[in-house]
């Protein structure tokens, strides 16, 4: 899949999970930009994005992303 | 040495004079003096642990190069816990041996046996908390690889013992402060006349507001048994005000003082008791201890347990809490004090409102009745734990709970003697501080852009807060914080 | 850097001018401020006062100001002479010994009213608050003080601005004194707070919450202190040398309080006796019952009239 395809699949999980609609994210994203996004949402947001896309991070990869494109590059690495 | 201390004041102002008029075309030499300084501050108040504070910076200064440059990832590993084993097994040592050692004469003495325990006391050097978490954070994030370890020992040594922020934090990361510490530093005007402004605004806090409830609460805690409801309901409410100010008003003056060097330190608390729930209290209270127990605690539980859908978060929130209320001490009441609010979670997980985040009352002078509703809710959750937080133990805590669901409540407060005095005082403080805290709680700090408005408005301010400070200052010595 | 300290020393210039002006509105408006030490104003300008000639002057703290009636001394004695009830309270002995190189010339006797457990400790340092006061109603030390007390407090030597600058917690005592009126539930008569002949303010013969104290002292486990005994010996030295007779009156122990045994306490009396055989000490302390108490420690109206009748025998 390519990655803006990933990124806009990736910006609905935001937009549910974090109960926002006006939620919009690239691969220059952080968690500083986004109000919603903190600790207690990350983890939501990785559970939602693994079923979604039915695919498992390890813990090394998860605490790896600094920002959403790096997440978008290891979901794309197991081969979506 | 005390930041509300004439000592300090001579000290810092020598410092100051040293940093910005003597040392700073040298940036080396002035990281130097802010070391030397550091120590200096650090002895005056605990010299007998100055080597271990020395120690421990060297040790977690190689372990942070060696991990880098080290290729084998089983090696690497095995430094990392080097690192956490020393940091946690001081912690554990200094802080908690005594508990242990405490409860095994307990235990002994209930068969019989009386222990001697002059032998079995060990002291605490101040600021363990602060500098260990400072420290362990280095080690883990050089190991993740979130930042590179700095092979300039002098900025590390500073990094672990910076003086503002050794004996009662915030809790810096590396990440913030050693670049600041690695390059060339500015005294910004703004940043300057708004961090003396932090300054005075902390030592109002301390002085006006916190000592004077400490008055109270001290000899109330202590005479629990023979006072009424409604003043033991009081109490609790003027000591969770009391905490509150005693340590934001220390953070804001580390915060302001390190402005005054030209660092920006991260925020510790952003109006509290503002806060509508749970949640958005703990992100509002102790900010630099929630971020570091949320990175490296229980950002990784919830990852392990995420599985487990809400259970599995509370399971994390729950050991995540129980975790900082033991980092305050060595008593069951810290135990439980955290435990409970791992607890108070629990609702707002099962009905998923953990995300809510609505800016309070953006456009209104008040709050909505449900907004203070909540507000008020999530201040009584916390003035409860404080209870137990506060008392020498759990079944203290217990009797102070009871005694305060019995008929007496209905009866007006009071306290004995000049406390009743003091009370109106505090009270009046806390009301004004409530008020401006609302006024400006979209700021980051109270008097934050007051660098930008006129001078008459800097100088009315700085007088009622000095003829706040000279005609009211309560009686007490030490900050709270420097216990733990 | 020059912007930041231009305006930090516009800062300090006007933090300095404040604490000018208020440390002036201290020094001009602070002894007319009503607090507890209010009445060393009193004892001061009464002593000072040159058109008033007393010859008895009553010394101790309030359980003198309850239990002593200077009028009925007076008028107890032959030519009812004149006497003034100085005591005020919380006034150790110590304290009170600081006005004894004041006296006004007329002066025969001294009685200094004291709690049987004086003589178990030393010499007390005059509080803080209380050498303040003083030096705010205008007390001034002397060098003849210095030859019955070893230490004068170091407030009477202090700079001025020191002293204001610690004076400064009298606003919040005066707003305390305003505050007890309002809240405590025991109906007093302030008026008499300043009155030199029978400062009682209590206006019931019983406190509301009787006895509203309880005894932490174990008076027959006392030990008499020497330190206490020079200085007492001193203190009559002085005052002999100005042709002054010095009373000790040991107060009444309110039975309800405290049963005293009285082997422990014979014995005490007869080695005080013993070590200050020159001081006319009085021990009052079995001499009123229960019902001459207003509260665990101060006489009433009634207990007053009978103590200060007795003392009048005893200036015979």
């Amino acid at each position: 899949m390519k990655i803006e395809d990933i990124l806009k699949q990736v910006n609905d999980i935001f937009i549910d999970t974090l109960d926002n609609d006006q939620v919009i994210i690239t691969e220059a994203t952080t968690a500083n930009d986004v109000e919603e996004w903190d600790s207690l949402t990350h983890i939501q947001l990785v559970v939602a994005i693994e079923k979604h896309f039915k695919i498992r991070f390890t813990s090394k990869e998860i605490q790896s992303w600094n920002n959403v494109g790096e997440m978008l590059t290891c979901i794309q690495e197991k081969g979506v | 040495m005390l930041f509300n201390s004439f000592e300090f004041v001579y000290f810092f102002v020598a410092f100051f004079i040293l940093y910005w008029f003597v040392t700073n075309k040298d940036l080396k030499l002035q990281n130097l003096l802010l070391l030397v300084a550091g120590y200096i501050f650090y002895a005056w108040s605990d010299w007998r642990f100055l080597s271990y504070l020395i120690g421990i910076s060297a040790l977690n200064y190689f372990l942070g190069i060696y991990i880098e440059k080290t290729l084998n990832p089983k090696h690497k590993q095995w430094l990392l816990y080097v690192g956490l084993v020393q940091g946690i097994g001081g912690l554990a040592f200094f802080k908690y041996f005594n508990f242990f050692i405490t409860s095994f004469k307990d235990a002994f003495h209930l068969i019989g046996i009386n222990l001697n325990t002059l032998t079995l006391n060990i002291a605490l050097p101040l600021g363990i908390s602060f500098f260990t978490f400072r420290t362990i954070s280095y080690v883990l994030d050089v190991h993740n690889e979130k930042i590179k370890a700095t092979k300039n020992w002098v900025v590390f040594f500073t990094y672990v013992s910076f003086f503002p922020s050794i004996l009662s934090g915030p809790i810096d990361r590396a990440k913030n402060l050693i670049p600041q510490l690695e390059n060339k530093r500015e005294l910004d005007y703004h940043k300057g006349i708004d961090g003396f402004f932090l300054i005075i605004w902390g030592l109002f806090k301390k002085l006006v507001i916190a000592d004077n409830c400490g008055v109270i609460t001290n000899v109330v805690f202590k005479n629990y048994l023979e006072l009424p409801s409604s003043t033991l309901i009081l109490n609790s409410f003027l000591y969770t005000i009391q905490l509150y100010a005693d340590f934001s008003g220390y953070s804001d003056m580390a915060i302001g003082i390190s402005r005054l060097m030209g660092f920006s330190i991260s925020k510790n608390f952003d109006f509290p008791f503002f806060a509508q729930n749970i949640a958005e209290f703990w992100r509002k209270w102790h900010i630099s201890l929630t971020n570091w127990l949320t990175d490296y605690v229980f950002t990784p539980l919830s990852i392990a347990f995420r599985d487990y859908g809400s259970w599995g978060l509370t399971a994390a929130i729950i050991f995540n809490f129980t975790i900082i209320g033991i980092w305050h001490g060595a008593n069951w009441t810290y135990v439980l004090f955290g435990f409970l609010h791992g607890c108070y979670f629990i609702p707002l997980i099962l009905t998923g409102n953990l995300n809510k985040k609505k800016k309070l009352a953006k456009d209104e002078l008040l709050p909505s009745f449900r907004e203070f509703f909540n507000m008020l809710g999530t201040f009584t959750l916390f003035m409860i734990s404080l209870i137990i937080f506060r008392s020498e133990s759990i079944s203290n805590a217990i009797e102070y709970l009871n005694r305060i669901f019995s008929p007496s409540i209905l009866s007006i407060p009071k306290f004995r003697g000049e406390e009743n005095t003091t009370a109106i005082i505090s009270l009046f403080f806390i009301a004004i501080f409530f008020i401006v805290e609302w006024k400006y709680r979209f700021n980051d700090f109270v008097f934050n852009g007051i660098s930008k408005r006129g001078l008459s408005i800097q100088i009315v301010n700085i007088l009622f807060i000095v003829l706040a400070l000279y005609f009211f200052s309560g009686s007490m010595k030490s900050y709270i914080y420097f216990n733990f | 850097m020059n912007k930041f300290l231009k305006r930090m020393f516009i800062y300090s210039l006007a933090v300095l001018l404040l604490l000018a002006i208020l440390m002036y509105a201290e020094s001009r408006y602070f002894n007319f401020l009503p607090n507890d030490y209010s009445r060393h104003k009193t004892i001061v300008e009464t002593i000072k006062n040159k058109y008033l000639s007393p010859e008895i002057l009553v010394f101790g703290d309030s359980k003198a100001m309850f239990g002593v009636n200077a009028k009925t001394i007076s008028n107890n004695l032959i030519n009812t002479p004149i006497a003034f009830n100085l005591s005020s309270p919380a006034q150790s002995v110590s304290e009170g010994s600081y006005f004894f190189s004041k006296l006004p010339a007329s002066t025969k006797h001294i009685i200094h009213c004291i709690d049987y457990s004086e003589f178990s400790y030393g010499i007390l340092g005059l509080d803080k608050q209380v050498a303040l006061s003083m030096r705010f109603y205008g007390f001034e030390v002397d060098p003849y003080m210095e030859e019955y007390l070893d230490t004068l407090n170091p407030v009477f030597f202090e700079s001025n601005i020191k002293i204001l600058y610690e004076a400064r917690n009298m606003l919040r005592t005066a707003f305390h004194n305003e505050i007890r009126k309002v809240i405590d539930n025991e109906p007093l008569n302030e008026s008499l707070f300043h009155d030199i002949y029978f400062p009682h303010t209590y206006t019931l013969s019983r406190h509301p919450n009787y006895p509203n104290y309880s005894v932490e002292f174990d008076y027959d486990k006392m030990k008499i202190s020497n330190e206490k005994i020079n200085f007492l010996l001193k203190i009559d030295k002085f005052l002999q040398k100005r042709g002054i007779k010095y009373h000790l009156i040991i107060m009444p122990i309110n039975p309800d309080l405290y049963q005293l045994n009285n082997e422990a306490h014979n014995s005490n009396m007869t080695k005080i006796k013993e070590l200050i055989p020159k001081i006319d000490v009085v021990d009052l302390t079995g001499f009123l019952n229960n019902q001459d108490f207003y509260d665990g420690f101060h006489p009433n109206k009634n207990g007053a009239e009978k103590l200060s009748k007795e003392i009048s025998k005893r200036l015979n």
